[in-house]
């Protein structure tokens, strides 16, 4: 009874939205330009990936301005650093949602800023993009995901590293919050549809910096390979001890999260043969990424550093939602939303990226990477890679009312 | 056996860790009764100023064991002439304006560096115990531990320096009485204290990511351990370094490290429950 | 007391200041704005309750945020378990305040001196930090409630008027709610300061040894008063988690305690309106400061509180009145008041 009574009552908190309409009518209404949002860690314990999709959003919300803008109004880009902080989060989302009035918002770098938003975005209607690689579930009809989820990352590499490194016992460590936990629900279960075993999975808060025990703990149950989902400044200690105690090239070791941003504190010689396994890597070879990666030095010089997964899936999202705006042929966002659900694509650069309906992610091409000589050197290019997880949860064609993350059950 | 072995050498390695990272902040608070909290960035520093000169080109030893402690140093040394000298004798407010130097260090570090830069490999390679490998480096970290704490207690226990430093600490009106002059000893103490994080840093450097922010992740432990330790600076942080670095590392081998930082933590609280004036206000207390 | 005193003439102009704040505020400031405020509102009972323990209490606490989260998580916990918010408002200020309890106990009985005090007070948020980020597992679950590791706890329930869960506060009550919650510590303080209580606890703070001699339990008054910030800091607590029905690990980390002092040190310490200024003040700056890129945060915020303690150790609102009545009585304009205004002065300062 008391959990029936407790729902009506999240259900007329969902309503408190009812003030949300009289305060954001005029929304899209207004002025000759279009109010754009952005919410990136630049600084902080997530500033060595916000960065980069910070400039991102920028660099695109540019050019989109330069090619003529959207519906023939320019944007003006409201960017915030919300310094790794979620109370920045907290707030700078109420700002756009209530203040600014933004037609759209792109951001969120961690996982745990991601919700902080969300309920936020979710009370007022706002649309919302997230567009870093994550542990999948999320199933809302106002937030698109243009970053990977596990299937898109972890199944494929997974599938490619066991057959090469013929690996079946697997020892893995991730980051301490919902992302790590999450994704080891997703690896067990990948592994073991794959006929391999998980032999450990070991959590570390995301402050840790000594990686001795845990060196030694791997040795001592000798698995077939290291997968490592850990994450952010502190836990780089790892992927310099590591070959300080000797291992590299002993047991292989693979990452969903080891990206130009962990590899740019390290040297060459301490990284060779990591596989991991994203949407884009620099060295991709295409036309498109060449034109990309040289427009990108001419506006923020060449020395720039390696490009991630995180800034292209930042540069594709407004692209995305440009063109949905212009199918629609307003801003307002159920129309909107109805569009990229209508089967938007883009042609980024690392190739096509397209909207899946159903749960509001994005289907694209996956590369599988293994450093040789510092250099991500592609293996392995999965086309199409569908957000399998989530889909198998997440239909917000038929049942349109979630605003949900969905977590795996094993 | 094997792991034993190993594990035994962890152990050493943290306690040595520990006292490395922590014997900078123990003799600025021994010998000034100031808590400084900048003293995670001085770290930082040490490790950025071992960083930039050998990616300029200088040899690895030099960077560290010259330009880390002496830049970090002088640093220490302006710092202490433009703020920490006011402010003598005002425990809380030290322990605020270093917080305070703590936040614009930082910042000024992303302004200048950003957030990522390269970083050095750790040197020396590994060695192997049967079939366990683990990092030389470590032996490396706990030969210098060791010489430092050697350096400092001879420095502290036969040198002109030492005797007026000791007088200093334990009355400072006295010794300048005496014709000692207490800004002088002063300054050159927190110059030093400040050489020794920054030699701290600077060993750190090859085993971590080095970014502005790293000076969070030891500040608190480095903290824990001076206080743990109580006023003599030496046998202090070197008793505290082995009571909290064994709980750490054992509590982390048998279970995780979540339990291990937490069993510290815990530790710390019943250590000064029990001993409030550190371990050296009961036990040692007339090391140094 | 002859005419107007400056205590009472202060006492007047706050009430008059928070009756206008919460009736005009409203009718003027936009939505956003509002949302800010009620922040700010829980933050500065926040920065009162460190005030009370450090300025007049004379115990340094590096801990209040332990005893803020704790609360704010306790109404979280429970009231997504409960439905009505009624039960875990009372739980999750009683519980702060038992916590608090046995911990003064803890350490006043054990006699610590004031810089172990701060360690301990610390460590122990800092335990709370590493064990809630901890709880991302999904075992880690109370009753409905998910502890979420450093992802926090979303969708908490709002207040509701006690016994009708379907009266419950929108955003834009908790404006009203929080703001008559920090108006109610701001004059319960300033009650509570000038009772027996309150004299004897300043008493305890100028000389302990005079008060332990003239026969006052000196722990007791210690623990207790200790007991007093942890409840306000909870309420705090449940007002920031009732802000955004939201909370997370981050309230017990080291920045956040840190935060805390900054406010009340740049505000001023032995006051009750200095921190609360402090609290909107750089809560307002650390936010707008974060829309530019030229400077970094920290830097300014670092550079502020290094000023401060150097130029203004008083903090702002103690040097800002002692230079107004400076002036005043320069002009003459207070001179028929110098000796009580003197008294005042000292007051002030002690209570």
């Amino acid at each position: 009874m008391r959990r029936r009574k407790f729902l009506k009552g999240a259900g007329a908190a969902a309503g408190a939205a009812i003030v949300a309409p009289t305060i954001l009518s005029s929304r899209g209404a207004r002025a000759d330009t279009i109010k754009v949002g952005a919410m990136h860690d630049r600084t902080g314990s997530h500033g060595i990936y916000g960065k980069e999709m910070d400039d991102a959003i920028k660099f695109s919300i540019d050019e989109i301005n330069a090619s003529g803008g959207v519906l023939g109004q320019q944007l003006e880009l409201i960017a915030f650093d919300t310094a790794s902080n979620m109370q920045n989060y907290a707030q700078y989302s109420q700002r756009l949602a209530t203040q600014e009035r933004a037609s759209v918002v792109f951001g969120g770098v961690s996982s745990a800023s991601r919700e902080t938003a969300r309920p936020i975005f979710d009370r007022y209607k706002m649309l919302y993009f997230y567009n870093t690689f994550y542990e999948g579930g999320v199933c809302d009809k106002t937030v698109f995901v243009g970053g990977e989820t596990p299937a898109q990352m972890i199944g494929p590499a997974l599938d490619y590293s066991m057959k090469a490194f013929n690996a079946k016992k697997i020892y893995t460590m991730w980051a301490d919050y919902n992302y790590g936990h999450i994704c080891s629900q997703w690896f067990k279960k990948f592994t073991e549809a794959n006929g391999g075993e998980v032999v450990a999975t070991e959590f570390y808060p995301l402050d840790v910096t000594d990686f001795s025990t845990t060196i030694t703990k791997i040795q001592e149950a000798d698995p077939d390979m290291v997968m490592s989902g850990l994450v952010g400044g502190a836990h780089i200690g790892f992927y310099r001890q590591w070959p300080a105690a000797g291992m590299l090239g002993k047991i292989p070791l693979a990452s969903t999260v080891f990206g130009p941003w962990e590899k740019s504190f390290l040297k060459a010689e301490e990284i060779e043969g990591i596989v991991s396994s994203f949407h884009y890597f620099q060295t991709m070879k295409s036309a498109a990424n060449d034109d990309f990666v040289s427009r990108w030095h001419a506006k923020f010089g060449s020395d720039y550093a390696e490009l991630g997964t995180l800034a292209v899936c930042t540069y594709n999202a407004p692209w995305l939602w440009k063109a949905a705006v212009e199918k629609a042929g307003t801003f307002d966002r159920e129309p909107v939303i109805e569009a990229l659900e209508s089967g938007i694509s883009v042609d980024g650069p690392g190739g096509r990226v397209s909207i899946d309906a159903k749960t509001h992610h994005n289907v694209m091409s996956t590369a599988i990477a293994e450093v040789r000589d510092g250099q991500f050197d592609i293996v392995k290019t999965n086309a199409d890679v569908h957000p399998q997880d989530t889909a198998e949860v997440c239909d917000l064609i038929a049942n349109p009312n979630q605003a949900t993350q969905y977590i795996p059950e094993i | 056996m094997d792991l034993a072995a190993i594990t035994i050498i962890q152990v050493i390695n943290l306690i040595a860790s520990l006292a490395l990272l922590s014997i900078g902040l123990a003799v600025i608070f021994g010998m000034m009764r100031v808590i400084n909290l900048a003293h995670g960035e001085f770290l930082m520093l040490g490790a950025y100023a071992v960083l930039v000169p050998t990616q300029a080109g200088v040899p690895l030893w030099i960077s560290m064991f010259i330009i880390a402690p002496l830049f970090v140093g002088i640093v220490g040394v302006i710092i202490e002439r433009l703020i920490i000298r006011h402010l003598y004798g005002r425990m809380m407010d030290t322990l605020l304006a270093t917080w305070g130097l703590s936040l614009l260090i930082v910042g000024a570090m992303t302004m200048i560096f950003g957030n990522t830069m390269e970083g050095i490999s750790t040197p020396f390679g590994s060695f192997t115990i049967g079939s366990l490998a683990d990092s030389q480096y470590k032996f490396f970290t706990i030969g210098i531990t060791a010489v430092v704490l050697l350096v400092a207690y001879i420095v502290l226990k036969f040198t002109r320096f030492g005797l007026i430093a000791r007088a200093t600490m334990q009355n400072s009106d006295q010794a300048s009485v005496l014709g000692v002059s207490p800004p002088a000893v002063y300054t050159l103490t927190f110059g030093i204290g400040a050489a020794l994080a920054g030699l701290a840093g600077a060993i750190l450097a090859p085993i971590s990511g080095v970014l502005p922010t790293m000076g969070a992740a030891y500040i608190a432990k480095a903290f824990i351990t001076v206080i743990g330790g109580g006023e003599a600076i030496l046998t202090g942080t070197a008793a505290a370094s082995v009571f909290f670095g064994a709980i750490n590392q054992t509590t982390t081998f048998f279970t995780s490290s979540v339990v291990g930082e937490v069993a510290l933590l815990v530790a710390a609280i019943i250590l000064l429950r029990l001993l409030p004036q550190g371990i050296t206000g009961r036990f040692f207390r007339r090391g140094l | 007391m002859r005419g107007l005193s400056l205590n009472t003439a202060g006492l007047l102009a706050a009430a008059i200041i928070s009756v206008l704040a919460l009736v005009v505020i409203p009718q003027v400031a936009p939505f956003y704005i509002l949302l800010q405020i009620t922040l700010y509102f829980s933050f500065a009972i926040l920065a009162l309750s460190l005030a009370f323990i450090w300025g007049f209490g004379g115990v340094f606490s590096f801990g209040q945020a332990a005893f803020f989260g704790l609360g704010g998580y306790t109404y979280a916990i429970l009231s997504i378990n409960m439905g009505s918010s009624t039960v875990p408002l009372i739980v999750a200020i009683v519980l702060p305040t038992v916590f608090a309890l046995l911990l003064g106990y803890l350490m006043f009985y054990g006699r610590l001196s004031s810089v172990y005090l701060a360690v301990i007070t610390l460590v122990v948020t800092l335990i709370f930090h590493k064990f809630l980020g901890h709880t991302a597992g999904f075992e880690y679950r109370i009753g409905n409630a998910h502890l979420g590791g450093y992802n926090g706890i979303p969708a908490i329930p709002p207040i509701n008027v006690p016994g009708d869960v379907t009266k419950f506060a929108f955003p834009e009550d908790m404006f009203y709610i929080a703001g008559v919650a920090l108006v109610i510590v701001y004059f319960g303080l300033r009650w509570l300061l000038s009772s027996h209580f309150g004299r004897t606890l300043i008493g305890i703070r100028e000389n302990e040894e005079r008060a332990e001699l003239l026969g006052y339990d000196v722990r007791l008054y210690k623990m207790i008063a200790f007991g007093i910030a942890g409840a306000i800091a909870a309420l705090g607590g449940v007002m920031f988690t009732n802000w955004n029905s939201f909370i997370d690990p981050h309230v017990f980390d080291l920045g956040m305690s840190a935060q805390i002092i900054i406010w009340v040190v740049v505000g001023g310490l032995s006051t009750l309106i200095g921190p609360i200024i402090g609290a909107f003040a750089l809560g307002i700056l650390a936010l707008e400061l974060g829309t530019q890129q030229t400077i970094d945060v920290n830097l300014i915020l670092g550079a502020i509180l290094i000023i401060v303690v150097l130029f203004v150790p008083e903090g702002f609102v103690p040097t800002i009145k002692r230079m107004c009545i400076w002036l005043a009585e320069s002009r003459g304009w207070l001179r028929s008041r110098l000796d009580s205004s003197d008294l005042e002065e000292k007051q002030g300062r002690d209570g």
